[in-house]
């Protein structure tokens, strides 16, 4: 919450002497009173991915040092922030709540956070919107590897009248995998295996159904005006903060 | 072929534990995805399976071969290969100072020329083995014989021309010797000039390194300074030499501790040494300097253009000391820095008095008829002085004549003796001092004989230790040994003497570096700059002139004509080894066997990760800098 300066009216006896612009009564001999309005403030929703495939590519350490730094923003704008981790459900998180002292509990909060369990967009945020109605601005930072998909839970969201933002944090090992010859993969999450030789042409193919899984979620954000980034914990975080955020209007 | 190190091929039992590493890695590895998701449908490729072993299978290859290369470096093996030349060769570069002549200013040195030479002869005899020496006054062996022929050749290259004259025939030889005692195959002397001994007939090509036009060399050949008897000025003698076929005026500049003394020109006839003799007024400086100032004009070694200059200094007389030993007396003269003592307790026939100033016989007794000069001190040189009882002195007053110089000025009154022995002379010396009728102080002067008797028992006087005594006692050594200057001029090569020396010796050569002798440096002592040393013992200093022998100056022509006319040929191979003789050349593999290994690594580097070497790679590591 905001107060910002609006117009100025004649003093009525009664009005708080507080608001006198004794400036403006020095130079027209009358007294006038500031009238300001209150900006109502937007509760943030920042959902964190803490899955175990998070733990990959250190993405879960950039995705919670990237909630700090947007619930720092967001508090500093007089907002509420919350933080909501999820893995295959809703987590305890922090609640949201305006004032410096929330931004210190956010913080601690985000230290502490480890990986746990696998991913399911879905069913935490359906879970979300069923514990808390009042809308505001949900910001999804996850890598959006989600199985049984992430369509079901944004639309929940949106049905709820959320701003929704996605902010889809991928690893360099999840961009561009520097495997070769025979192995065994591992979902770090559900721990089921898949042998595989990989060759050159198994890389690109790869990359192919990778670039095709950000293309769909990147319609189907743009088809439901969400906002959509996509992010690499590679990248040094100022770097993503103050500028591929800012370039994209979401930071001011 | 052979393995210097053949320990190292046990490095190639590494490869089993390579081959161990690369079935193990040839298990499928369990990698730790995202989502699989977006791998799924990729189904085994056999064919890309088989490709990928077989890849594998080559890296193996390649580094089993890049181990074995680099064990086989360590192993550091030798291959033997029929060779021409000589089985042993010895080189005898000619390190004298003269090899640093240049006959042209942008030639090089003779000494690098016979380098050169001393190379060319290595490439020459692959097979043989080979000793390098330099000779010079003192002869250095250089490398002992070895068939490692990249040590002798470090060892040519690294050396450098002395400032020493030639070298003496006899050393050189028994150098020789000592290296190869059968003698061998084939001796090389490398010098610029002709040698004073027949190469020919002992057998050794001599290879003249040198110009191939006439020498126009300049040079100080002597420079001596000399006090007037008088003490009330110097002479400075000087010679000059010129080899070129000019009359040469150039200008000389003599310098006297430091300051400018004189400046003249001197004319210098061709082929000719020029002598020259100056004097002048004044005190004596105690260093000087003469060069000879050739800017601009040709000269084929400018470092014998100067030469340094010692006045000859007076030395201690050199005493030895036979009997009983005297607290005062010795103290006196080792501390005066008037004599170098030599102590004996008594007169031994295996003795020898020659390279002693004067013998001192403290209260003993000398064998009769012997000749020398003796300070007697209580003591009998029988048949000229022979002793008596000793007597207690009652109150007669020591009688002098003091008209003698070895009295002059001294008041023997003073003196106060509790006794006196008694003491007869021969009566064809002089009688100096008396006691009663007890002669106290005798000299006599005969050919073959000097002698001075002193009768004053120095333990029951005041003799001793009067102010007198330390005056009578120089003089008494002056008149027994007029004062001896030594010659302070030595040449490059000559040891400083340290036989005057008592303890440690400090030895300061021109450059200012010290060392102390006696020291683990065999150089130490050894003159080897031009220039002033200077020998410090016991507070007292020397001052030291070292100059290049002037036989190194005086360079010889060398020219083709005079070659000829000298008989020698400028340069001569080697003969061949006679048909039949088995000659074998070692050629070390260990530098071609590196290069394989190191390439053999940089292609499996390449077969592991082609992107290493791509452009997109070094852009990648440059942005990663800092």
């Amino acid at each position: 919450m905001s107060l910002e300066f609006a117009e100025y009216k004649e003093y009525y006896p009664g009005d708080d002497l507080r608001y006198v612009d004794w400036n403006l009564y020095g130079r027209l001999d009358r007294l006038f009173i500031k009238v300001f309005t209150r900006e109502e403030d937007v509760p943030i929703y920042l959902f964190l991915d803490i899955s175990r495939s998070m733990e990959l590519g250190a993405k879960l350490e950039y995705a919670a040092r990237l909630a700090g730094a947007l619930a720092y923003l967001g508090i500093k704008d007089w907002n509420r922030v919350g933080i909501f981790p999820f893995a295959s459900d809703l987590v305890r998180g922090v609640p949201p709540r305006g004032g410096y002292r929330q931004i210190f509990e956010i913080f601690r909060f985000l230290q502490q956070v480890q990986p746990a369990g696998e991913t399911s967009i879905n069913e935490s945020l359906t879970r979300f919107t069923r514990i808390r109605r009042e809308s505001g601005l949900a910001i999804l930072i996850s890598d959006m590897l989600s199985e049984d998909g992430y369509e079901a839970g944004l639309a929940q969201l949106l049905h709820y009248r959320y701003e929704i933002i996605v902010l889809h944090l991928l690893a360099p090992e999840d961009l561009e995998p520097r495997l070769r010859g025979e192995l065994r993969l591992q979902n770090i999450e559900s721990r089921a295996e898949l042998p595989l030789y990989i060759s050159k042409e198994a890389l690109r193919v790869y990359q192919q159904a990778l670039v095709e899984y950000r293309r769909q979620l990147e319609m189907f954000c743009r088809s439901h005006d969400i906002r959509y980034y996509l992010l690499s914990s590679g990248m040094p975080l100022e770097e993503t903060v103050f500028q591929t955020l800012r370039q994209g209007a979401f930071l001011r | 072929m052979i393995f210097l190190s053949s320990w190292a091929l046990w490095l190639l039992s590494l490869g089993a534990v390579i081959a161990m590493v690369y079935f193990l890695k040839r298990q499928a590895r369990l990698m730790p995805v995202s989502a699989l998701f977006l791998w799924r449908g990729r189904e085994q490729n056999p064919k890309s399976s088989l490709r990928w072993h077989w890849t594998q299978l080559v890296g193996l290859f390649l580094q089993l071969l890049a181990l074995t290369a680099l064990a086989l470096t360590v192993a550091q093996p030798i291959l033997y290969t029929r060779a021409s030349g000589v089985r042993s060769l010895a080189i005898v570069l000619d390190g004298s100072a003269s090899m640093r002549t240049r006959i042209d200013p942008h030639s090089p040195t003779a000494y690098q020329k016979a380098i050169d030479a001393g190379l060319e002869l290595l490439r020459a005899n692959p097979a043989a083995e080979v000793t390098v020496i330099q000779a010079q006054t003192h002869s250095a062996l250089l490398v002992p014989p070895t068939k490692d022929h990249a040590q002798a050749q470090r060892a040519i290259t690294a050396s450098s021309p002395t400032y020493q004259g030639d070298s003496d025939l006899s050393d050189l030889l028994s150098l020789l010797q000592s290296q190869s005692p059968q003698g061998f195959e084939q001796v090389v002397y490398l010098t610029d000039h002709h040698p004073s001994f027949d190469a020919a007939a002992l057998g050794w090509e001599l290879q003249i390194v040198g110009g191939a036009q006439a020498p126009e060399n300049v040079a100080i050949t002597r420079f001596a300074a000399r006090e007037h008897p008088n003490a009330r000025g110097y002479d400075l003698y000087l010679e000059a030499w010129n080899s070129s076929h000019d009359t040469r005026r150039i200008p000389l500049r003599i310098t006297a501790d430091g300051q400018l003394l004189d400046e003249r020109f001197v004319e210098l006839a061709p082929h000719r040494i020029s002598p020259y003799a100056l004097q002048y007024e004044g005190p004596l400086a105690s260093q000087f300097v003469a060069q000879l100032i050739t800017d601009g004009i040709g000269d084929d070694w400018a470092e014998d253009n100067v030469r340094y200059a010692v006045p000859p200094q007076a030395r201690p007389w050199k005493i030895l000391w036979i009997g009983e030993s005297n607290f005062y007396l010795e103290r006196f003269l080792r501390f005066s820095g008037y004599a170098d003592l030599a102590l004996r307790p008594s007169w031994d026939e295996a003795l020898s008095p020659a390279g002693y100033d004067v013998i001192l016989l403290y209260r003993t007794d000398l064998p009769k008829g012997t000749a020398g000069r003796f300070l007697s001190i209580q003591s009998a040189v029988p048949p000229w002085v022979t002793l008596g009882s000793t007597i207690e002195v009652t109150d007669d007053a020591i009688e002098a004549r003091t008209d003698h110089p070895l009295l002059a000025g001294l008041d023997p009154r003073d003196w106060r003796l509790l006794r006196a022995q008694e003491a007869s002379v021969s009566p064809q010396g002089q009688v100096l001092l008396t006691v009663g009728e007890i002669p106290l102080l005798y000299v006599h002067n005969t050919a073959g004989l000097r002698l001075a008797y002193f009768g004053i028992d120095l333990m029951a006087s005041n003799v001793g230790v009067s102010i007198d005594f330390p005056i009578l006692i120089y003089r008494l050594l002056s008149w027994l040994a007029p004062t001896v200057k030594e010659n302070a001029n030595l040449q490059i090569g000559q040891e400083l003497s340290l036989v005057n020396s008592e303890g440690t010796v400090r030895i300061v050569d021109p450059q200012g570096q010290t060392c102390d002798f006696p020291s683990e440096d065999a150089h130490c002592g050894l003159v080897e700059q031009p220039g002033f040393y200077h020998w410090i013992n016991n507070g007292v200093t020397r001052s030291y002139a070292a100059n290049v022998p002037s036989q190194e100056s005086l360079i010889s022509d060398l020219s083709p004509d005079a070659a000829n006319l000298a008989n020698v040929h400028p340069t001569r191979t080697a003969e061949p080894a006679p048909a039949g003789t088995d000659l074998r050349a070692a050629i070390p593999l260990w530098p071609y066997l590196l290069g394989v290994a190191l390439l053999l690594l940089l292609m499996e580097l390449w077969h592991f990760d082609p992107t290493f070497f791509s452009l997109q790679a070094l852009r990648e590591w440059r942005r990663r800098r800092p």
